[in-house]
């Protein structure tokens, strides 16, 4: 789950948001400045993305900058999300 | 750079029409904005179900009546009918029928049909709604000017949320050189669907329906319905003909960031450069400026990089100057904002009376500045500054005095 | 009439068959911009103003020295439909917004990272038109080098290949008279003035009329003799 969510994000961020992704992707790549380039439009844009994806809700609180500073944490909060949804938890 | 011009004309404004969403015309203005209420409302003219955001300051009948304009429920007033409005009322204050002038409008096209144009598209019907046509924006000025016999140019400006700043400003230059000596300009936006569905989807919406410009725990802008329409004359057409000059349009001036597509300069760089500009055009040192009526949309990052840019333009005397974001009360008005608030600040110093930020709560440590927070205050300014700014960094600012106090009087 | 003088141009229409032997042609078709979606527009303005200026940070780069001092004017009749419609379009279907769309949908955002590329500071307006907004973004760039707002003025006409909503308007409003022809599809023309000369008149051109009411931009450029193509 979580090499196809990352998949999902990446192709999100290059064919959706239009921006270039790196060659060599590691998880401590920063979402933001000198790394994905995600400012907070593109951002939402590609929360958008997920939840009409995979039918989760990832509330604007827990995706702030300082909890998910990077590539690797951003996918985990998302598989975190998937796994409560699948499980039968509630997603909210 | 801009230097203050010995040989050009002096720029009056003799006439204005306005309308918000207390209504149409100067006092609707004055018991709104000037006696500190917010004009926000569940909005009503298209389903928000969808959205996060629920409010707007829409015009909803209350107040005094725009001429032409049907009240009923979900009626969407048009931008051309609330052009028409204003300008007949600016003309007629004016007293003169601006034959020939050139029409300036800020408006980035009413978009109150497309939804129903690409709904009729949609279910294989053909558009019939002639509202469509003024969703493009040129047209707006050609129409207005033809229904009143003005001349050309017929300008729409499109850049966002400086364009009626703009189009005064670009006004204000033609009579300058000698190329005009009477203008109509102004600019409209009315709460449409689309426009509120792609500021909400941006989460630039405040959720509380509040607006608290440079308050701590300010969450974002909320939309109003807005036009105004000034007459612009040069002040020997408007002494030649015994017309009583309202204001001066002593300055005028514009800037870019090169910053970020969406982000301000956090210091306000460019906002500071376009009042620079101003002031010097103006002939005024920035101690002379008694109120500033800021952009201030309330959003987190444009009432802090303003603040900075006030701190650049005031620099030691920045403590004392008073500065209030109206659209605390009227909602941003996108296009039409810094033609509205130009009337407003025309007002302020007319009537002597500073308008409230309100919706002001605590202070925040990054806008340390005089909000007039709550209620209106009492002034003698004689000049004051009006800033808006835009998207991709772009800024506008304009100086206004009242007749007989700038340098340049009487040239 | 414009009293200043032509530093540079270059025009763009799109690639393929229907470009063949215009000014402008693109080799191949236009990249995309980095964070701008959908629409053909901000590539559009992006490309041309690039050929024009030259790479920012280049020694081609007419900015160089004068970024502070350069201002841009945008002509449009229409502007970008595409970002505008299909965001319309989304909303009858029933669909969320794209934030993207939000800050895409003005002229103004595109323009700020071109700024920001070339770190041009001056004046930034756009304007519509469907009367010879060639003349009128000419004229507005002329006040802006009179009157002292800066020493050098980007001016750039666009308009994108017209949708239903465009057509059903321009057939409408074409009876009034007045208003100018549009291009055949996606067109953009850069230019940049500096202060000086003796009137260059935009030229009633009667060439090109695949660049519609863009086509006295693109007469000014080959009567100059600029680059016009890359």
């Amino acid at each position: 789950m979580h090499e196809e969510t990352r998949e999902f994000i990446l192709t999100v961020v290059r064919d959706v948001i239009n921006l270039p992704v790196p060659e060599r992707v590691d998880d401590a790549l920063p979402l933001g400045e000198e790394g994905l380039g995600l400012e907070s439009l593109a951002m939402i844009e590609l929360v958008l993305q997920l939840e009409g994806e995979y039918g989760i809700e990832l509330p604007e609180e827990e995706l702030e900058p300082e909890l998910v500073p990077d590539l690797g944490a951003f996918v985990r909060a998302v598989v975190d999300r998937r796994t409560r949804l699948a499980a039968g938890s509630p997603a909210k | 750079m801009v230097a203050e011009s010995t040989t050009s004309d002096v720029v009056v404004i003799t006439g204005f029409g306005v309308v918000t969403a207390f209504g149409f015309g100067a006092d609707a203005v004055r018991d709104g904005v000037f006696g500190g209420r917010p004009g926000f409302v569940p909005v009503s003219r298209f389903d928000v179900t969808p959205f996060h955001a629920k409010k707007a300051a829409t015009y909803e009948g209350g107040g005094p009546r725009i001429p032409g304009v049907p009240v009923k429920p979900g009626y969407t007033p048009t931008q051309a009918e609330v052009l028409y409005a204003c300008t007949a009322e600016a003309l007629r204050m004016a007293g003169t029928d601006a034959a020939g002038a050139p029409v300036l409008i800020g408006t980035n096209g009413d978009h109150s049909a497309s939804r129903s144009f690409w709904t009729d598209q949609a279910e294989g019907r053909g558009p019939e709604d002639p509202r469509t046509l003024d969703s493009m924006p040129g047209r707006l000025a050609e129409t207005l000017g033809t229904a009143f016999g003005l001349g050309r140019p017929r300008l729409a400006f499109v850049n966002a949320c400086v364009a009626s700043t703009n189009a005064i400003a670009h006004g204000a230059a033609l009579i300058r050189r000698g190329l005009a000596d009477t203008v109509v300009c102004g600019g409209a936006y009315l709460v449409t669907e689309d426009v509120f569905a792609k500021f909400d989807s941006g989460k630039a919406l405040s959720r509380e329906g509040v607006v608290r410009p440079f308050s701590a725990g300010r969450a974002g802008l909320l939309q109003g319905d807005g036009g105004a329409v000034l007459v612009l004359e040069s002040a020997r057409r408007a002494r030649a003909r015994g017309a009583e000059p309202l204001a001066e349009v002593a300055g005028w001036g514009m800037a870019a960031d090169a910053y970020h597509v969406i982000k301000p300069h956090p210091r306000g760089a460019g906002l500071a450069r376009a009042a620079d500009t101003a002031l010097r055009r103006a002939g005024l040192t920035p101690e002379r400026i008694g109120y500033v009526n800021a952009h201030g949309t309330g959003t987190p990052l444009n009432d802090v990089a303003e603040t900075a840019a006030l701190h650049r333009i005031f620099g030691a005397h920045e403590p004392q100057v008073p500065v209030s974001s109206t659209k605390s009360s009227t909602g941003h008005m996108l296009e039409a904002t810094g033609a509205v608030e130009a009337v407003i600040t025309l007002l302020a110093l007319r009537d002597g009376v500073l308008p409230p930020t309100i919706g002001f709560r605590e202070r925040d440590p990054g806008c340390d500045l005089d909000y007039v927070p709550g209620e209106a205050r009492p002034s003698r300014a004689t000049h004051a500054l009006s800033l808006n700014a835009a998207f991709g960094g772009v800024n506008a600012a304009l100086v206004l005095s009242l007749p007989g106090n700038s340098r340049r009087d009487g040239a | 009439m414009t009293t200043s003088l032509v530093a540079a141009g270059a025009c763009r229409v799109p690639w393929g068959p229907a470009a063949d032997g215009l000014p402008g042609a693109a080799p191949a078709e236009l990249p995309g911009l980095t964070g701008f979606v959908l629409s053909r527009f901000n590539p559009l303005i992006a490309d041309v103003v690039v050929d024009c200026l030259g790479e920012p940070g280049s020694p081609h780069d007419l900015t160089t020295g004068r970024a502070d001092r350069t201002a841009i004017v945008l002509a449009t009749t229409y502007g970008d439909t595409t970002t505008s419609d299909v965001a319309t379009q989304r909303l009858v279907a029933g669909q969320v917004h794209s934030p993207l769309l939000f800050f895409q949908s003005v002229t103004t955002s595109v323009l700020g990272h071109l700024a920001r590329q070339y770190g041009i500071t001056g004046p930034i307006s756009c304007i519509s038109t469907g009367a010879d907004p060639a003349a009128e973004a000419l004229t507005l760039a002329d006040l802006l080098l009179a009157e002292d707002d800066a020493d050098q003025v980007l001016v750039v006409g666009v308009e994108t290949a017209a949708n239903e909503r465009v057509d059903w308007i321009h057939e409408r409003v074409d009876e009034q008279g007045g208003f100018g022809p549009l291009p055949y599809g996606d067109a953009a023309v850069a230019l940049l003035l500096r202060r000086g000369g003796e009137g260059t008149a935009a030229p009633k051109s009667r060439s090109w009329p695949q660049y519609g009411w863009l086509a006295p931009l693109v007469q000014l450029i080959t009567d100059h003799d600029l680059r016009s193509s890359k």
